[in-house]
């Protein structure tokens, strides 16, 4: 029982640490952790925003880590990263090294590779790092717009000033204003606050008075020619009926015309026979003239030539 | 007014002192655990016989609980996940929450029910019987020859309980989202080695083996504290038990912090 028993915890031990050592085994062979690397060197003159362990990132996928950080004599910051062998493709000496500082976010460090066809980067080589930073780009953008917004809040204290002034634009205007709306309320109309006078705005209601009668009559008379025009017993029906007329007319002529076109065409071909007919006399009279010719010469002793037509 | 202020005094005292009993016990213990002199064969057979009783008995139990609350868990986490459109974080919720925080929590609770109130009533009538008394009589060590074994016992079954769970979830897992989600296996590995952080399973391990370790020595204190009537041995369990859970909360809180204070520098 007892040898059973230590069996069978033997078992249940060896076989859950196996398992547990193989998950872990595969995620660090996944994760890279058995495959060898390369290291590489940057210079940067900060390193503000930069970390050891920080992940290196090409088109997106990380494929390494700053290992080290150190100050050089110089006062540059000498950055050691680390890549795996199988990522080193990526790590040309025409790359750039990028730290890029959004406006929101971490830092992110990658490496930007266009040109694949150029040498590896050698480990001995010490490439640039170059600092993108959104903030100091944003203000830059910015700085621009907060002066523009300066010389606005500028305009507006101005605008303001001159209102506050009694002297100033605004309070002119405003004292026109205060005339004009001053005499407006004393006129009876705003017609006699335009011309000034009273009685030219009595004249100008005499010439309306008179072209309102004007166009009553030119109204009586435009009813009169609308009557004879289109009345009843007006012009343009009779006009409108003459023409119904005439269409009717013009297809009776239309169908004559037809039997004339008929009759003339079969004129034409009884033409062509009386042609024909004319030649064949004519040959006929040829030869008979032919054959008097030939009497005569043949019979010269008769003295009454006669000859009797066919 | 008086009275009351007094017996909040008394209370908390009371209380600062018993924690500090436990943690100096604790230290005795812990000490002890790393004296090479402690492991005799007795303490041995002790330990291989409380690893069987703590675990191999337990495992069919175990294996069906983790295959049933992990496809459970999967399942609506995956659900949820879809519904609010944030399936990406499948791997780091995977990781995160099932395998870090739920099947440690899964698998001591399992342990301090079944072990814990075992160890607690054990100890208790042991006292209440007086072979405490009588193992002190033959000159045998209580602490190497009954506590040690079983705490270590706690602290080996729950640290290897608690990996067996994550695995047979994490497997369990990777058959569910395939039937449920219509997700590849490469995609789900993918997913959780993306999610994956040696940092966080080694705060996982260790938060294991602290566990581990008070769920048994807590229900071991509380034994000891029974008196010699039969009564007190439930009142000790009863003690012993809220105690446990008192404890396994504080450690998951103050791991909760470490981990998020790990992963601000990392």
């Amino acid at each position: 029982m007892a040898l059973k028993t230590e069996w069978k915890v033997g078992l249940f031990i060896v076989l859950t640490v196996l398992l547990i050592l193989a998950g872990l085994g595969y995620m660090a062979y996944k994760k890279g952790f058995f495959q060898p690397e390369n290291a590489y060197n940057l210079s940067s003159r900060t390193g503000d925003g930069l970390s050891v362990g920080m992940p290196l990132f090409f088109s997106g996928f990380k494929i390494g880590k700053i290992v080290e950080l150190e100050l050089s004599d110089k006062g540059m910051v000498m950055i050691k990263i680390s890549v795996p062998t199988q990522h080193a493709k990526w790590m040309r000496s025409d790359s750039k090294f990028v730290l890029e500082k959004p406006l929101i976010g971490s830092p992110k460090f990658m490496v930007i590779t266009t040109n694949l066809k150029s040498s590896l980067l050698s480990a001995n080589s010490v490439a640039v790092l170059t600092e993108v930073n959104d903030i100091n780009d944003a203000i830059q953008k910015i700085q621009p717009i907060l002066e523009q917004v300066a010389m606005i809040t500028d305009n507006i204290e101005r605008l303001t000033g001159s209102l506050a002034d009694p002297e100033g634009d605004m309070s002119k205007i405003l004292n026109h204003t205060q005339k004009l709306t001053g005499s407006l309320s004393s006129k009876k109309s705003i017609l006699e606050m335009a011309v000034g006078d009273e009685k030219s705005v009595q004249a100008i209601h005499a010439s309306l008075r008179n072209a309102q009668n004007i166009t009553d009559q030119v109204g009586q008379l435009l009813k009169k020619t609308d009557e004879e025009l289109y009345g009843k017993n007006g012009i343009i029906p009779l006009v409108i009926k003459i023409l119904r007329e005439l269409v009717t007319n013009l297809g009776k002529i239309g169908k004559t015309l037809d039997n004339v076109e008929k009759i003339s065409s079969d004129t034409a071909e009884s033409t062509k026979d009386l042609k024909l007919f004319r030649s064949e006399v004519d040959s006929t009279v040829n030869s008979l003239n032919r054959l008097i010719n030939e009497l005569d010469k043949k019979i010269p002793f008769k003295s009454e030539q006669k000859i009797k037509l066919p | 007014m008086t009275t009351a202020i007094e017996q909040i005094g008394r209370s908390g005292l009371h209380a600062v002192r018993a924690s500090l009993d436990t943690l100096a016990f604790a230290f005795k213990i812990l000490a002890r655990m790393f004296d090479v002199r402690a492991y005799n064969s007795a303490v041995r057979m002790v330990l291989i016989n409380q690893i069987y009783f703590t675990s191999v008995q337990i495992l069919p139990l175990f294996l069906a609980v983790a295959v049933i609350f992990g496809a459970i868990v999967i399942g609506i986490i995956g659900q949820y996940l879809i519904h609010l459109g944030l399936f990406d974080y499948f791997g780091q919720l995977l990781m995160g929450f099932v395998v870090t925080e739920f099947a440690p929590f899964i698998t001591v609770l399992l342990i301090a029910l079944r072990s814990g109130s075992a160890v607690n009533a054990e100890i208790a009538v042991m006292k209440v019987n007086k072979e405490l008394n009588t193992l002190h009589v033959f000159r045998i060590d209580e602490i190497n020859y009954l506590f040690l074994p079983r705490i270590l016992s706690g602290i080996l079954s729950i640290v290897l309980l608690s990996s067996l769970f994550s695995i047979i979830v994490l497997a369990s897992g990777l058959i569910f989202s395939s039937l449920l989600f219509d997700m590849s296996m490469n995609d789900y590995v993918t997913a959780l080695l993306a999610s994956a952080k040696f940092s966080d399973l080694i705060v996982m391990l260790i938060k294991c083996a602290i566990m581990g370790f008070f769920i048994v020595m807590i229900p071991i204190r509380y034994g000891m504290r029974a008196t010699d009537e039969l009564t007190s041995i439930p009142v000790s369990v009863l003690h012993g038990m809220v105690n446990v859970f008192i404890a396994i909360m504080i450690i998951e809180v103050v791991s909760l912090i470490v981990v998020s204070s790990i992963s601000k520098f990392i």
